[in-house]
């Protein structure tokens, strides 16, 4: 197997992996961050204002993991610098 | 140094420039539908359909933006990135609970 499509194949299983991998951890924290949030406004719901301030803060830094590893598999994918290296480097 | 420089040195970086908007453009976006999402939840009636359609919703078009924003260059996709969180750290600092409200809910 030559070395452009062994980096190509990695690259696109390494895209997978990424993003199959980084969907798992926020899923799990936004679900219990929304049913914490929800069991909170269900007991104290003069308290909606503060509770939904935190519940945002808490959910923008969950979905921007989320997006960390979308931003890697995405230049994997369609910007990878290994390639162009490679590319380069073989003179095509 | 006069105002050609700056514009041919503009034009140099203007790219990466376009990037770092670009992706500040898509968090004030993708953050702010997310607040707005957040403080519908007290007084819907569907919470899980209003938060699963509108992460579709936000994700479809973040993702879009990101691909346009990328175009081949994995600089930019770092660049727009930063946008991002950029536009994460300011929604989040202004939307911050301030400490004289916290004292007033005490009470």
């Amino acid at each position: 197997m030559s070395d452009i499509s062994l980096i190509g194949m990695m690259s696109i299983f390494t895209a997978g992996l990424s993003i199959g991998l980084g969907a798992i951890g926020p899923a799990i924290g936004e679900g219990l961050a929304l049913a914490n949030a929800m069991r909170a406004l269900a007991q104290q719901p003069d308290k909606a204002n503060t509770i939904t301030r935190t519940l945002f803060v808490g959910m923008a830094l969950i979905e921007s993991t989320a997006i960390y590893c979308f931003v890697v598999s995405m230049i994997l994918i369609f910007a990878n610098p290994f390639w162009n290296y490679v590319l380069d480097r073989s003179g095509g | 140094m006069n105002l050609e420089y700056f514009a041919e040195y503009f034009a140099d970086y203007s790219p990466l420039l376009t990037a770092i908007f670009g992706g500040f453009a898509l968090g004030l976006f993708y953050f702010g539908s997310l607040w707005v999402t957040v403080r519908q939840l007290p007084t819907t009636q569907w919470p899980i359909q209003l938060i699963i359609g509108s992460l579709i919703g936000r994700l479809t078009i973040a993702l879009l933006g990101f691909y346009l924003i990328i175009d081949g260059q994995w600089q930019r996709a770092l660049l727009g990135l930063l946008g991002f969180i950029l536009a994460r750290f300011i929604l989040t600092k202004s939307l911050k609970l301030p400490k004289k409200a916290k004292f007033s809910i005490q009470k």
